[in-house]
């Protein structure tokens, strides 16, 4: 089933606990219309959340698709007044190796609210504290606190039991506190056991090397190597017919004409240890060719989309490798060339070619076109040549929306949002900034919700102030976006950021970026114990941001 | 690949800090800047953790080194201001977090490119990706010092044959930023106190990955000496010596093992 983007949402608050007239109906409402329309998720922030809690509230969402078409559905949600905090991401029981580092990867977060179809929806809150401790079996404390619940390797022995303590703690509500324990059985050490050389073409008149690590290392190992023809599962023969027999090495060499052209081979090496007896096999596959050919590869960050984001500076690195083994680029004679959808070469003057790589400045390629990079390379006797094709956007995928276009620094609430255009291209996160003097400045944190209200600093010039849009995607591309607007000079006095600060709390990186902007007007006029207040709340912001909640329905 | 983008969190944060910080000195108020600096060191250090268990480093802009940099230099100018007790934690914290943006800042820089320098009025750094196939006897990395003066550093070819790209990251501040204890009583350091970091890395590009992996070098038992030139203030008088020495850490005794001397006009070799 596919997803697609709406053409228009809309949110509705029927009722707060079954009262459809009450004074929390008429704020939810008030709530809903200012700021809910056109949006698949809805924030709601905390006071809202603590002003619910204990109470359910009757929501409506009603979206119309492309061809006009109108789907309603209502939810019943219900605001819990839990006070303990979810943990996930732990295990009754583990069983570990003693000679490798273990991380525990334990998320928490707090129950906010449930749905009419009973599913828990939480809140991740980054400030959510949670302590590791290791006990051995003599209930002691191995280590009080572990950094990142990372046990590092030979602090636990084989053979014994641990247990570890997990705990999660609210630090702005201490009675908000769960504990976990787990316990941990040491086994034996594993052996990890990696050949090096395969996944590669081999030249039958070479000779072929392979490599295997070992980890952990030690003088008790024996390496059992064997090599087969995946055709006939028989083992390999040399040209007189006779089993290659390898020895007891950490290294193997298939000698010249020992395997024949055009067939594939597995290539298996067992160690084991004979103190322990553990014994550990890594396979690989080769495949048997009569001549060498020089293989090229184009690499590039582009290559897991296919797209070229025009606003960046973009960089193509080239790769090239001689049955299997790499070649120093720079020992080569390598030629890059770009064409345009049409065929036509584009000048590359422009561009640079730094170590093996290209480097293309930021707005050389035009929007809403298709662009094909080659390289030619030879190396002695060889040639080999890669392309890769790549789109910059073919219409206009996001729109940033202002509102108002003008007014003034400082006092006015512009209201930012950015919506999709096109089917299948939904935001995954984004941010929005300014843009002085070149130098770009962030308005907001990362986020998931399309939509923020803030206030801007004063134009560059004529108060002509460009603001921007960074947009990562569900598919993990980014998009840039710009738009100027006219933003006066500001009228704000220190009196009234005085007054502001009394009252004010930060609760995120967003609440002091607005600060920040007030507090930068007024650097030179505000007295030192306003600086000081305004600095601690700044500083309060960064801190707690990440406690905000997200309703997804 | 693209130009070095991080997370905007990470560059709101800088570019927040890096404003307060302007009037850290003037306002002398030491709990604040502790708090600040380790919101910084929070973000630049500890959620940058990947780089001390797998060498992975955070990528880090431009422009959010730039002002993680500055940040960095108006809290050592205002050092002075803060309880004596804490001075040397925030001066390592700050060395460390520096290096680690730089770490970051270098993920992405193709191997030949020119350094990245920035200087301050208490701290300067430096940071370069060598090719070492491209060296043909030995690297030399110059930036200037928060005094104004050339800091030199060369690391010949055979420190590095075995790798195929070295990262350099060089600090240099103003004052010590840690303690040491020295076995001659009376001797005291006379220039300021610079940090080298040699590490092995990879290309800079990686196509599955977004953050370049390395690791730190030994450079014990080299056959050619790393050579570094810092300048000092200040007249040498006839009955004075002059020496390079090192620490590791905080407390350590100060050690000139390894170390020979060279005397210039205004610098030491």
């Amino acid at each position: 089933m596919t997803y697609r983007t709406p053409r228009s949402i809309t949110w509705n608050v029927l009722s707060v606990d079954s009262v459809t007239t009450s004074a929390a109906k008429v704020a939810m409402d008030t709530l809903v219309s200012s700021s809910f329309s056109n949006l698949k998720h809805i924030k709601l922030d905390e006071a809202t959340i603590a002003s619910l809690k204990g109470k359910s509230v009757d929501f409506q969402v009603s979206a119309q698709n492309f061809f006009y078409k109108t789907a309603t559905k209502r939810v019943l949600v219900y605001f819990l007044s839990t006070k303990k905090i979810r943990m996930e991401g732990h295990h009754s029981s583990y069983i570990l190796t003693a000679n490798q580092d273990h991380k525990f990867f334990i998320s928490a977060s707090i129950p906010i609210c449930s749905t009419d179809n009973a599913t828990a929806i939480l809140e991740q809150e980054r400030s959510i504290i949670i302590s590791c401790q290791l006990y051995n079996s003599n209930a002691t404390i191995l280590r009080a606190t572990l950094s990142n619940c990372l046990v590092p390797a030979n602090t636990m022995s084989y053979p014994n039991t641990y247990k570890m303590k997990f705990v999660a703690t609210n630090p702005s509500d201490s009675s908000m506190t769960t504990t976990h324990w787990t316990t941990i059985n040491i086994k034996n050490s594993d052996l990890v056991v990696f050949i090096d050389g395969g996944d590669r073409k081999i030249n039958i008149k070479r000779t072929n090397t392979f490599l295997v690590n070992v980890e952990p290392k030690n003088s008790n190992l024996v390496y059992r190597w064997s090599c087969l023809e995946e055709d006939s599962g028989s083992y390999c023969l040399s040209p007189d017919n006779s089993y290659i027999v390898f020895p007891n090495n950490e290294t193997v060499h298939l000698e010249p004409d020992s395997i024949f052209p055009n067939k594939e081979y597995l290539i298996s090496c067992t160690v084991i240890d004979l103190s322990t007896q553990i014994s550990s096999k890594h396979s690989v596959k080769v495949e048997a060719a009569e001549d060498s050919t020089l293989e090229v590869v184009i690499e590039s960050r582009h290559n897991k989309n296919g797209y070229i984001n025009t606003a960046f500076l973009s960089l193509f690195n080239c790769k090239a490798t001689v049955d299997g083994e790499d070649i120093d680029i720079s020992t080569t004679t390598y030629t890059w060339t770009l064409t345009d959808s049409l065929g036509n070469l584009v000048d590359l003057t422009p561009a640079t070619q730094v170590l093996n790589g290209l480097k293309i400045p930021e707005n050389t390629f035009y929007i809403n076109e298709y662009y094909t990079i080659k390289v030619d390379v030879s190396y002695l006797t060889y040639t080999g040549t890669s392309s890769i094709t790549y789109s910059t956007s073919f219409e206009t995928l996001y729109e940033l929306d202002i509102e108002p276009l003008t007014g003034v620094s400082l006092k006015t609430e512009f209201f930012l949002s950015i919506s999709s255009q096109s089917l299948g291209y939904e935001i995954n996160e984004f941010s929005f900034g300014y843009i002085k003097s070149g130098k770009k400045y962030m308005l907001t944190r990362s986020s998931s919700v399309p939509i923020h209200t803030l206030l801007l600093p004063q134009g560059e010039t004529s108060d002509l102030l460009t603001l921007f849009c960074e947009i990562k995607n569900m598919q993990g591309k980014s998009y840039f976006l710009e738009k100027t607007i006219t933003v006066s000079a500001p009228t704000l006095l220190p009196s009234e950021l005085n007054t502001i600060l009394n009252n004010l709390n930060c609760d995120s990186i967003n609440d002091s970026v607005r600060l920040r902007l007030q507090y930068e007007y007024l650097r030179t006029s505000l007295a030192s114990s306003y600086k000081l207040k305004a600095i601690e709340l700044m500083l309060d912001g960064l801190q707690r941001d990440g406690g905000r909640v997200y309703l997804i329905f | 690949m693209q130009e070095n983008q991080d997370d905007p969190s990470r560059l709101t944060v800088a570019q927040t800090l890096e404003s307060l910080s302007l009037d850290f000195l003037s306002l002398g108020q030491s709990s604040i800047i502790i708090r600040a600096v380790d919101i910084f060191h929070q973000t630049v250090v500890i959620e940058n953790s990947e780089i001390n268990t797998i060498g992975r480093a955070l990528e880090f802009s431009t422009d959010s080194l730039n002002s993680f940099f500055n940040f960095g230099d108006h809290i050592l100018s205002a050092i002075g201001t803060i309880d004596i007790s804490h001075q040397e934690s925030v001066k390592t914290k700050i060395q460390e977090g520096i290096e680690y943006a730089f770490r970051g800042s270098l993920s992405n820089e193709p191997a030949g490119n020119a350094p990245i320098n920035l200087q301050g009025t208490s701290i300067s750094a430096s940071a370069v990706k060598i090719n070492v196939d491209g060296l043909t006897d030995s690297s030399t990395t110059t930036f200037t010092s928060p005094q104004g003066t050339d800091v030199i550093i060369t690391i010949p070819k055979t420190v590095a044959e075995a790798h195929n790209y070295l990262q350099l990251i060089s600090i240099m501040t103003n004052d010590q930023v840690y303690s040491t204890k020295s076995v001659n009583a009376g001797s005291s350091l006379k220039t300021g106190m610079l940090k080298v970091t040699l590490d092995q890395t990879e290309a800079s590009m990686s196509v599955s990955e977004s953050k370049v992996k390395s690791s730190k070098m030994n450079v014990a038992n080299l056959t050619d000496p790393i050579v570094i030139e810092i300048p000092f203030e200040g007249k040498i008088q006839e009955r004075d010596t002059l020496s390079c020495v090192y620490s590791k850490k905080s407390g350590d005794i100060i050690s000139s093992e390894g170390i020979s001397t060279l005397i210039l006009d205004n610098s030491v070799k």
